[in-house]
């Protein structure tokens, strides 16, 4: 049994965003770009911990995107993943989540894809629709939501707990399939500087996009990005307004939800 | 011709349920936004029960009701093909708006694949595009900027929850029940084999936590720190401290924001007797929406907050922590 | 190959690397370790573990062999985080870079294997009470005596000294013949009459451990000398001159620290309702700290580069560690300024890295002896 383990590297977390001219969507200028960590990360440590428990024999990673997302593959490399593939896009190259999921499904269909993991969503654009739709494009199942992965049950399948508001599930689930962890494995591992020097003789290919479009038709883009938008800077706090505590806190609620929508 | 609209309905939760009138409330306002239209709720499942009736009055003009034994368990991949049943019979399906539960969030990517149109998960705001396509406002990077991305038709669009209200009044709708064709879609493979408890949630690690309350000097003493994990329980909060009261022990300095504690970034940030010294503001002031609670009304965190209540915080927090409570019963992470 | 200045994908992993670990293990502990001079070992450790000790031992004995501009990038980065820490995680290739450069083969299996298989930390004791720069008059005298010898004189301001397990000591065979005298020893901390002063109370840097070694008829066998009698100066010098640059890249990481803490501040503080680093007074300021910042990591790199291309660097590492480290002062200084009264207290960050910037001009070569020995240098070049 292979997985096959989906990373994206994304802005970092503390970035400062700035508005590109097109007024569409955010400038990449100056931005320093990491592995989707705390997701991807978490998704990566799954996987090789499913390797080590013997469940799996081989992990390989996969990414979409620029050239520099070979750092974030690298990373999965030195993390211990075995192998790593990129397809690259050029300068300019955008896709939505459905029009990605269907190019990482032409590159991930040609080789072993028992288990597809994915992390619970990117750290950009945070649709979280990548996995469910890589499913739709293989043809397979897929989880998502999931917590924990167990190797149980008869051969051919798998255990997974997965989170729904009535309470979690133990779902026994067949191979092969598509799994988007909510949370992966605690503490993801730091990769030993000894580890990045080993991951530099590991493979790591280089696929044009063209060459997967070459297997597939283009994928339509269908979401197109109009505007983007960063808060308006403060300018103060409003004060809420009240006769009694109860009138102030539930004021404060309204607002939350209703106007700022952070409830 | 006239719009329809269809939503799924999510009926295996409370919030499940509420999350559905939410989309069916965005639904209805889009479809009057453009001079009214057909509002469709797929209700899918198996023994169904007395759900069949109670969803008959969430307020949609139709119900198609799928009770199928392949559907007792949700799977993306049953329900994408049973929602494209469904979309096969609607005569002009223009947008499927999809709960802000994790049925909807998950179904999303599947189903816009499958029907291969447009989708996109997490909206805060819909509007009708003339062409039949949809406009969607959705949060990005953490909430710190939104983007509007338009979808053609067919668009399949997940709502972010607690973003819009449930339709007003509820009306009763026809009931029509739908059978799915045999064979089904795909291997089917899964089986449930435990339902586990809704856990109790502990309070999250604080740079991670979406929501972060902080608490300082204002709530006079260790003492009284109850109060305050109250509330962050309510939220799923992390809990931070002001410099002032981890220096004088109160708290542990784990939990200090500010310069020479944690940074934090959440998508809402509530200071509760903290004052707002310049090294507390570095920590938090890039969170996304402030909340200061002080009884000092020149204090400098009104300054960097949104919105802010000047009073004592130990007679506030408790009946915030109620009202809190009331609209988040168990929030999906 | 012609120069450039793009780091390669492996360096900027390296530099992630290091960037990570110090901002997830150095930094939430940096204010406390200052604040108590607690020797923050977990986080030594856990440095061993993902391999950023050691960074100078081939790889032939387990070590990562790294170029010096790699552990220059490694550096800087940890340095960013806390100077005191950083140099206790140094203070190991300080000590194993007289083994690695003049150990035999066996020596060298023998005291570098260890510190790769097992979190271990070693001191370089050279300098003494008595004189710190003026090396070739150490008075610690080392007594033939059939196959050892015995040593005995004082070591101070040794980091690291209170956890390692390992010395290599510098002592003299015969006083009398004073560089030509001065020898290496591989002393371990258990052999009898090695005793060790107390901890000193340091004015900055003090996450790292510093303190006296006395050595009082310490018995060493003939096996831990490394190199011949007389040979030790020439290996002492060579190992500073190896270790110089990475104290300028230290130097950086706290300059760098103190830049960025002020920019941050003068953007956020507002004075006659604009923020102060719209202000010329701050923007001035600003625009000589970033020239200073540039010119000590060009400075540092090139004197890595140099010495990776097997280049004699001993003008190019003095220059670096020089400038580095009274830019770094000069940094620190003005970020202080910058944040004016709030610089001044414990509760913010830059006085602390005033005070580990001040240890960079001192340590491995006081910037005064720094400057004798690029006169020196540069004026052969006339002769």
């Amino acid at each position: 049994m292979e997985a096959v383990v989906c990373i994206k590297p994304v802005p970092e977390a503390d970035s400062r965003l700035r508005v590109a001219p097109s007024g569409a969507t955010y400038d990449p200028e100056g931005l320093r770009y990491t592995l989707n960590s705390t997701y991807d990360e978490a998704a990566v440590e799954e996987a090789l911990r499913l390797r080590e428990a013997g469940a799996i024999e081989k992990v390989h990673v996969v990414s979409l995107g620029p050239a520099r997302a070979e750092e974030g593959v690298r990373y999965a490399l030195a993390m211990g993943a075995d192998d790593g593939l990129l397809l690259e896009t050029g300068p300019g190259d955008a896709f939505d989540p459905g029009a990605t999921a269907n190019l990482l499904a032409g590159a991930i269909q040609t080789g072993p894809h028992d288990l597809v993991l994915v992390g619970r969503r990117a750290g950009d654009d945070e649709t979280g629709m990548v996995g469910s739709a890589l499913g739709e494009h293989l043809g397979i199942p897929s989880f998502a939501f999931v917590t924990g992965i167990s190797v149980e049950g008869p051969s051919g399948s798998l255990r997974l707990r997965r989170f729904t508001e009535a309470g979690e599930e133990v779902l026994s689930v067949s191979l092969p399939v598509v799994v988007s962890l909510l949370k992966g494995a605690q503490d993801p591992r730091t990769p030993t500087l000894p580890n990045i020097l080993k991951a530099r003789r590991k493979p790591l290919v280089h696929q044009p996009l063209s060459e997967v479009l070459a297997r597939l038709p283009a994928p339509p883009v269908r979401s197109l990005p109009v505007r983007f938008d960063l808060p308006a800077p403060r300018t103060g706090a409003r004060l809420v307004e009240y006769q009694n505590p109860s009138e102030a806190a539930e004021k404060l609620v309204r607002l939350l939800r209703e106007e700022a929508k952070v409830l | 011709m006239s719009p329809t609209a269809l939503v799924l309905a999510d009926p295996r939760s409370p919030l499940g349920i509420r999350a559905t009138l939410e989309a069916l409330g965005a639904a209805e306002v889009l479809l009057a936004h453009h001079g009214g239209g057909k509002l469709v709720l797929g209700l899918l499942g198996h023994s169904l029960g007395a759900l069949r009736e109670t969803a008959a009055g969430w307020g949609a003009d139709e119900v198609l009701l799928l009770d199928d034994a392949r559907l007792a368990v949700f799977q993306a991949e049953t329900y994408a093909w049973a929602a494209e049943t469904i979309v096969k019979r609607l005569s002009s399906p223009t947008v499927v708006v999809l709960p802000g539960s994790t049925l909807g969030r998950e179904l999303v990517g599947r189903l816009s694949a499958r029907l291969r149109g447009g989708g996109t998960s997490e909206a805060l705001e819909l509007d009708l595009e003339d062409t039949g396509g949809i406009r969607v406002r959705r949060p990005l990077f953490g909430g710190k900027a939104s983007e509007t991305v338009s979808l053609p038709a067919p668009a399949v669009v997940s709502l972010r929850a607690n973003a819009f209200a449930p339709p007003e009044p509820p009306r009763p709708s026809r009931v029509v029940p739908v059978l799915l064709p045999d064979p089904g879609a795909g291997s089917a493979g899964a089986h449930l084999l435990e339902r586990l408890p809704v856990p109790v949630s502990d309070t999250p690690p604080l740079t991670q936590a979406p929501v972060v309350v902080s608490g300082g000097r204002g709530l006079h003493g260790p003492e009284n720190w109850p109060l305050l994990e109250d509330l962050a329980r309510a939220l799923g909060a992390g809990l931070g401290a002001s410099r002032a009261v981890v220096d004088a022990g109160w708290r542990p300095a784990s939990e200090q924001v500010g310069q020479t504690g944690s940074s934090v970034s959440p998508q809402l940030y509530v200071a509760v007797g903290i004052s707002g010294a310049i090294q507390h503001l570095v920590g938090m002031s890039s969170s996304r929406c402030i909340v200061a609670i002080n009884t000092d009304p020149s204090a400098p965190i009104f300054k960097v907050a949104d919105y802010g209540i000047v009073g004592d915080a130990l007679v506030l927090l408790p009946p915030l922590t109620e009202a809190v409570r009331r609209v988040r019963a168990g929030v999906v992470p | 190959m012609p120069i450039s200045f793009d780091l390669t994908p492996e360096q900027r992993e390296l530099q992630g690397l290091a960037s990570k670990f110090a901002r997830e293990e150095m930094t939430p502990r940096a204010a406390e370790c200052d604040r108590t001079g607690r020797f923050p070992e977990e986080v030594y450790r856990r440095a061993w573990e993902l391999g950023l000790m050691n960074l100078n031992v081939p790889a032939e004995y387990g070590g990562s062999g790294l170029p010096l501009l790699d552990q220059c990038l490694i550096t800087e980065e940890l340095a960013s985080a806390c100077g005191g820490m950083t140099t206790s995680i140094l203070a190991n290739c300080l000590a194993l870079q007289p083994i690695n450069l003049g150990g035999s083969p066996e020596q060298r299996e023998r005291f570098l294997k260890p510190f790769c298989s097992e979190y271990r930390l070693a001191s370089f004791a050279l300098t003494e009470p008595g004189g710190g720069s003026d090396a070739g008059a150490l008075k610690t005298r080392a007594i033939r005596e059939g196959d050892s010898y015995l040593l005995t004189g004082q070591k101070c301001f040794i980091t690291n000294a209170p956890q390692a397990s390992l010395y290599t000591v510098f002592a003299t065979v015969d006083p009398e013949k004073k560089h030509a005298g001065i020898t290496a020893f591989v002393v371990p901390r258990e052999t009898p009459g090695v005793s060790l002063g107390r901890e000193e109370d340091k004015l900055g840097q003090r996450a790292s451990s510093t303190a006296t070694v006395t050595l009082e008829r310490a018995r060493v066998p003939l096996q831990n000398r490394l190199g011949g009698e007389g040979e030790g100066f020439k290996l002492a010098m060579a190992t500073l001159d190896s270790t110089r640059t990475p104290i300028g890249a230290l130097a950086v990481g706290i300059a760098r620290a103190a830049l960025e803490h002020a920019s941050r501040y003068a953007l956020q503080r507002s004075s006659f309702g604009v923020p102060i680093a719209q202000h010329q007074a701050i923007a001035t300021k600003l625009g000589t700290m970033v020239q200073e910042l540039e010119a000590s990591r060009l400075l540092t790199w090139l004197s890595a580069w140099m010495v990776d291309q097997g280049k004699r660097a001993t003008l190019e590492s003095s220059v670096a560690k020089c400038y580095a480290s009274d830019s770094a002062m000069h940094i620190c200084d003005e970020a202080i300024q910058i944040f004016g009264g709030y610089g001044y207290m414990r509760d913010y960050p830059v006085e602390k890295l005033l005070r580990d910037a001040k240890l960079c001009q001192i340590y491995e070569g006081a910037n005064e002896i720094q400057r004798l020995v690029i006169a020196r240098e540069y004026l052969r070049r006339f002769s």
